[in-house]
């Protein structure tokens, strides 16, 4: 039996957050200002978003045991990619208290995220394949509230509605598979999984499971609710969408077939290069042809799945444990990059669509001139996501490349010639958005972004500029060592 | 000379040479930040010299180096081949190694005195900017950083890294302070050379699988050398190899027919942009072609191989192509930075003529021709920005443009001068370069019988050359003045001053070449032919 405070240590991030949440909720009900409201709400918000980080980083020295309780693991998989999904969130609780000017109270969608964020902690953590799920689930669903947050909104009632019958859709499928895999082998936990054999109902499951995730993961061709849902919703939940809850997503991918379904590499591998692949290089000629910022950030973060997926490729593929941790830490880099080039992106591009109204790509025009900082973070960012080194989206992109070459395998060849191919026609999309973005103003509507976005927008450029260091001073078999 | 200043002169000082090296390379890139926000917060007129003294100081410091080790009759080198090195790995894991390398020989160290006189001079000519100034200036440092990387780098990595920063602050260069169609210039150069650049990354990642997983250079160069001679790797792998990174190099160079980018690119860049686009950037392409390309290779035996022939005789090909046609093109142009940018790509012919006869000549005047360009070429482009910024309308057309001699006498001598370099009259650099590549072309075995016609037609564009230069001098000095310089006088001191000293550049290094060909000649020999 497990002791109540073990249990306690282990969840005390999660705690936080549920702290968190009813702390929202209630400065929600005492400040009546909008002003106030607006401050009090979004510092409480960062402040336990900031200490769960804190508290995920320090808690792996106060527990007894990893595996002291059931269903849950709380290594150093479980630190950092708790960690990503949190501090994700950050950007998004800033730029919440910039996007809905109208509403009076953020107490709500400000609660909903950190529950969400309860969920994604959940994923990182999990064991078995249930309580990954149900943590998988915790937080998808506020995500329906929160899009659906601007009750006057039609568009935003419309992308809420897509999001939720696709998500229904694709968790069924997701759960039958599970079932399925659950018939064959009557077990949940990862590790009874990773000792049974393969027999046909295992193999649907893992098809299955694979679907669905590729709809969470908005990998082509599951992909069609991405751009609706991104033009419709309010900007901060594209961000929230694109930047934290997809790291999320992704978490539950790795959980699942790096770890749950390691031994299975040939029944998802093939599926997955496909996947990859196709994300990468339509996802990439779609958004060649955008002239909506946001459609054109939906069809990129669609590439950029396809570019994280590669990792799953690199895993599938790889020969020794060394390639394993190679594909493993490739994919964390890409995730922590693209959370610093996109949410500076969105941030950016938050500020441009408050001023103006719509996300036409002229009204773009000038940005660098009306204002340096976000004009100029927006560039590196744009930067960032072509893959100029010494960036950070150069840096993981160029580890991805290694990881899915070093097994030397035809699939790991396809997968990387996707990613040269995908890469070269981004090019061209991203280096028209900074042209743009460096042109002369074509009206003189003053964009007005608060000073903590631009301080944010600051610090995501300054990191994106510093990830390289930061990249190659890691070791990755060291830290795969200690992964499972 | 060289011996008193070494031990009884500079003491410690000489001893810190990969330390120079060190900070002349870093320098500028740590100077760009103080130099923006100097302009940005004190005032806009500091930048400007905060810029000019960063380039002046590590000019200096390079001169120092170049003066030290290379005037001499020859240069003893590290065990390596190199010198001033610094090595220390960077990252390290089974699977890859990337080490911080760099250092100088005989190719770079002329590069990279260039690339600190061309950016010093166009500091200079930079100064009719006024457009946002702190932020131009903080670029151009930002540039410098870039290309003295690209020449310095002995690690793949960082070559590539290195390689690629350049492109950002060109990029901005362009679309911020370009001319009427400075948008569709800058992208068209972005996209060129970054695809250009994926190519050869496919290529330098083969390589360093070929190579025991590092991108060390130096050892890259013994792996493949030592895997190939145990059969390990075929030499058609090698073949895959060249050409991925000849694609990546031949456009940056750029030959025909990917070099529609650089006529956009020149005529809309401001006019020091021009000039270290072709001072410079295209040096970029010629010298990763030597390093990369040719030197690394060089052991395995490929450029006497089978392949290796069939390539050359394609870089042949190409390179007679890319002399004659844009001299036909630049014939016939009106804008006279079109014209000189269309002359710089018939001139780089000559770099890849003298790779592809592959012999000492060949070699030599493969370099000499990208420091001969690299002096008069920008010295062309700043003259262009000069007639551009003294006539009323601010025009380069030629055909309205004329009787410069009567109002701005001295900056019609220069560019007397420099057209005749260009042209190859002897006295000048260009005409060293040309004549060493014609005789290593048609000394060289493979351009005999069938393919005589290469250095033939390579020969017969000198014509064409001379004939643009002279008509375009006729019409733009010599006529009757024209409207457009009404009441223009002589240029400023800034203006011509930088023109000045690359003309004279050009006539020492035409009439005393040994000055920098003898350490080209020795790394030539050292490198590719021992014997």
């Amino acid at each position: 039996m497990v002791e109540f405070n073990e249990v306690l240590t282990a969840f005390i991030p999660a705690v936080a957050l549920l702290v968190g949440v009813i702390a929202v909720l209630i400065i929600d009900l005492l400040t009546k200002n909008a002003a106030q409201n607006r401050k009090w709400v979004v510092s409480a918000t960062t402040t336990t978003l900031f200490a769960s980080i804190l508290l995920v980083i320090r808690s792996g020295d106060w527990i007894a045991s990893e595996t002291a309780i059931p269903m849950f693991k709380f290594g150093l998989f479980y630190q950092i990619f708790a960690v990503i999904g949190l501090a994700a969130s950050i950007l998004v609780s800033f730029s919440i208290a910039y996007d809905f000017t109208v509403e009076k109270d953020l107490g709500v969608i400000s609660s909903l995220l950190l529950l969400s964020n309860i969920g994604g902690v959940m994923v990182a953590a999990s064991n078995n394949l249930l309580s990954l799920y149900v943590g998988f689930e915790l937080m998808a669903i506020p995500i329906y509230g929160m899009v659906a947050y601007r009750k006057k909104s039609r568009e935003a009632a419309e992308a809420s509605v897509k999001l939720f019958l696709l998500g229904a859709l694709s968790s069924g499928i997701i759960v039958y598979g599970i079932s399925l895999v659950y018939g064959a082998t009557g077990s949940l936990s990862y590790g009874a999984l990773s000792l049974s054999g393969a027999d046909n109902l295992r193999i649907m499951g893992i098809f299955l499971i694979l679907f669905g995730t590729s709809f969470k993961l908005s990998l082509i061709p599951f992909h069609w609710w991405v751009s609706d849902v991104y033009v419709g919703a309010p900007v901060s939940m594209v961000n929230y969408l694109a930047v934290a809850s997809k790291k999320m997503a992704f978490t539950f991918a790795f959980q699942m077939f790096m770890i749950a379904f390691a031994k299975d590499t040939e029944i998802w591998g093939p599926m997955a290069v496909a996947l990859a692949f196709l994300s990468m290089v339509i996802g990439n000629g779609l958004a060649a042809i955008q002239n909506r910022v946001m459609r054109l950030i939906a069809y990129s973060s669609i590439a950029h799945a396809g570019y994280i997926a590669l990792a799953l490729v690199a895993y599938a593929q790889a020969t020794s444990s060394e390639q394993q941790a190679l594909a493993l830490y490739a994919g964390i880099l890409h995730m922590v990059a693209n959370i610093l080039m996109k949410g500076s992106l969105i941030a950016g591009a938050l500020v441009v669509i408050n001023s103006y109204g719509n996300d036409h790509i002229e009204n773009f025009k000038g940005v660098l001139k009306k204002d340096p900082i976000v004009g100029g973070s927006m560039i590196i960012a744009l930067l960032s996501l072509i893959g100029i080194p010494p960036l950070g989206g150069f840096v993981s992109k160029y580890f991805l490349f290694i990881a899915v070459v070093a097994p030397q395998t035809a699939y790991g060849y396809a997968a990387a010639a996707g990613l040269v191919i995908g890469s070269a026609i981004s090019v061209y999309y991203y280096i028209r958005f900074a042209r743009i973005i460096m042109d002369e103003p074509s009206s003189d509507i003053p964009i007005k972004p608060a000073t903590p976005i631009r301080v944010l927008m600051l610090i995501l450029s300054v990191l994106t500029v510093l990830f390289s260091v930061v990249a190659f001073y890691l070791t990755p078999s060291e830290i795969f060592e200690t992964l499972f | 000379m060289s011996y008193s200043l070494k031990y009884h002169v500079c003491y410690g000082i000489c001893k810190m040479t990969a330390e120079i090296l060190n900070f002349v390379l870093w320098f500028p890139i740590v100077m760009a930040i103080p130099t923006y926000l100097v302009g940005k917060l004190i005032k806009t007129e500091y930048s400007k010299w905060f810029a000019v003294g960063t380039v002046s100081i590590t000019t200096i410091l390079t001169f120092f180096l170049w003066i030290q080790d290379f005037i001499g009759t020859s240069v003893s080198y590290s065990s390596n081949g190199f010198l001033y090195e610094t090595r220390f790995d960077w990252f390290s894991s089974g699977s890859l190694t990337i080490t911080y390398h760099i250092g100088v020989d005989g190719l770079s160290m002329p590069l990279l005195l260039l690339s600190q006189v061309v950016f010093l001079v166009s500091a200079f000519s930079s100064f009719f900017i006024h457009d946002q100034e702190e932020l131009y200036y903080g670029l151009y440092l930002f540039l410098l950083t870039g290309l003295v990387g690209t020449f310095v780098a002995l690690d793949l990595f960082l070559f590539y890294i290195f390689w690629e920063i350049v492109l950002v602050p060109m990029f901005f260069i362009i679309a911020i302070w370009g001319g009427s169609n400075k948008y569709y210039a800058s992208m068209k150069f972005f996209i060129y050379t970054h695809l250009a650049s994926l190519v050869m990354l496919i290529g330098l990642i083969l390589m360093f699988q070929a190579g025991n997983n590092t991108f060390n250079m130096v050892d890259l160069k013994a792996n493949i050398a030592q895997n190939v001679a145990q059969l390990k790797i075929s030499m058609s792998t090698i073949n895959i190899i060249f050409w991925l990174v000849f694609i990546g190099f031949i456009v940056k160079f750029p030959q025909v027919p990917f070099h529609t980018w650089l006529p956009d690119a020149h005529v809309q860049a401001p006019s020091p942009g021009s000039s270290i686009l072709a001072g410079l950037l295209l040096k970029m392409g010629g010298y990763g072609l030597i390093r990369i390309g040719f030197w690394m290779l060089h052991d395995t035996g490929y450029f006497t191989s089978d392949f290796g022939i069939n390539a050359r005789i394609l870089m042949g090909i190409v390179a007679a192509i890319s002399m004659i046609y844009p001299a036909f093109i630049a014939l016939r142009q009106i804008d006279m930075k079109k014209m000189i940018a269309y002359s710089s790509i018939s001139h780089m012919g000559i770099v890849l003529l003298g790779l592809a006869a592959f012999n000492p000549a060949g070699l030599n005047a493969a370099m000499f021709m990208m420091v001969a360009h690299g002096v008069i070429s920008p010295g062309l482009f700043l003259l262009a920005g000069i007639v551009e910024h003294n006539t009323k309308s601010h025009t380069r057309d030629m055909d309205r443009v004329s009787g410069l001699t009567e109002k701005m006498p001295f900056t019609s001598a220069l560019f007397v001068a420099l057209g005749f370099a260009s042209a190859g009259l002897p006295g000048f650099a260009g005409f060293v370069a040309e004549f060493l590549g014609f005789t290593s072309a048609f000394n060289s075995p493979i351009f005999q019988d069938e393919y005589i016609w290469i250095p033939i037609v390579a020969v017969l564009s000198v014509i064409v050359t001379a004939g643009y230069y002279l008509w375009a001098m006729r019409r733009v000095l010599f006529n009757k003045p024209s409207d457009e310089i009404g009441n223009t006088s002589e240029a400023k001191w800034w203006e011509s001053g930088p023109v000045f000293v690359l003309a004279i550049s050009a006539l020492v290094l035409g009439l005393m070449p040994a000055l920098i060909q003898r350490v080209m000649d020795e790394w030539a020999k050292l490198a590719f032919f021992p014997n």
